[in-house]
């Protein structure tokens, strides 16, 4: 798109990030991590407060560097917590209805929970991911796929969520809104 | 017999003469799918310099938030262990407990088990209470353990901390 996601903003103004972590938050997660890696510096000065900031230093290797230093970074932050909800800078139709839906399976199924939305049956995000498959999430990351190949040879709960959201990807400047 | 045979040579006695403090004093870290009791975690921390001797035990209770429990399922990281012994040496280090010894046990449970047993022994009280409130607190913070709890109608909810 000729320059980083992470420093997007919608035609309001509001930034990608911004918005991401706000929808996270109002779903109810705590902490939250921000994993930044093209121009950290900048993205980072649109990270609100109230995420912690992780710098993906092998970042160009794809989003499964982003998403192993996130996940790594958790385990030391948040060493009890049950399972991880992830969501991508660039899907912005993603509210806080689908975080709290994923929050609230996440709470009856436990550390060995893996679902993530879907759109009219269509697999999306956020991605929910209990903490003892983190391990085996952090191991098995390639490239631009991310948790892609893990959570194919895995069984994955659907959250049907097209009624309190959208899980379309925002690959061209002309779909922002 | 003198103190200097009775702690350096006595054959088959466990020669701890060269051991650190903290590795001295940490005497059971374990996370087990067996039942734990306090009565073997006193016995093994308590000495005849020790003035006082505090157990803890959480125990699975047969209510939460104002509903039922029938039983506790725990489940451990593979990690949980470690985690636990790490926890246990850093605070450890960090007190003039004379010896402590810790458990979390796994599995399923049922009303009135031990889920996690601590024993500390001091010299006096104070680093004793002290000692085996800061081993529960960061054990609860830190150990990657989670429980569900089922209730009398079948249904059942997961809660993050042990």
């Amino acid at each position: 798109m000729g320059m980083p996601k992470g420093l997007l903003r919608t035609k309001a103004g509001t930034p990608w990030v911004t918005r991401a972590v706000a929808a996270l938050a109002a779903g109810g997660c705590a902490p939250i991590l921000a994993v930044t890696g093209a121009e950290a510096e900048h993205v980072q000065a649109l990270v609100p407060a109230l995420a912690e900031i992780v710098v993906a230093t092998d970042w160009n290797e794809g989003m499964g560097a982003s998403l192993r230093a996130g996940l790594r970074a958790l385990e030391r932050q948040a060493p009890t917590a049950s399972a991880v909800i992830i969501t991508l800078v660039d899907t912005p139709g993603v509210t806080p209805e689908t975080v709290a839906r994923l929050q609230q399976l996440a709470r009856s199924a436990g550390p060995g929970v893996l679902a993530r939305a879907s759109y009219h049956g269509v697999p999306g995000h956020p991605v929910l991911i209990g903490r003892l498959h983190w391990t085996g999430v952090i191991e098995t990351v390639a490239g631009d796929a991310g948790a892609r190949g893990y959570l194919a040879e895995h069984d994955v709960v659907l959250v049907e969520s097209a009624d309190v959201g959208s899980g379309a990807d925002i690959d061209t400047p002309e779909d922002l809104d | 017999m003198t103190s200097e045979t009775a702690t350096s040579s006595t054959p088959g006695a466990p020669d701890t003469s060269r051991l650190s403090p903290p590795a001295r004093r940490v005497l059971i870290t374990e996370v087990t799918d067996q039942p734990i009791e306090v009565s073997t975690h006193t016995a093994a921390v308590a000495g005849a310099s020790s003035g006082a001797v505090v157990s803890f035990a959480g125990v699975v209770r047969n209510h939460d938030g104002g509903r039922g429990v029938v039983s506790i399922e725990y489940v451990g990281h593979p990690t949980a262990a470690t985690v636990l012994a790490r926890v246990v040496a850093e605070v450890t280090a960090d007190s003039q407990a004379e010896a402590v010894a810790v458990s979390h046990r796994v599995g399923p449970l049922a009303v009135g088990d031990a889920a996690l047993v601590v024993a500390v022994a001091g010299v006096h009280r104070a680093e004793a209470f002290s000692t085996a409130m800061r081993l529960v607190d960061e054990v609860k913070r830190q150990l990657p353990v989670w429980k569900r709890q089922v209730f009398p109608d079948g249904s059942d909810e997961w809660v993050d901390c042990p």
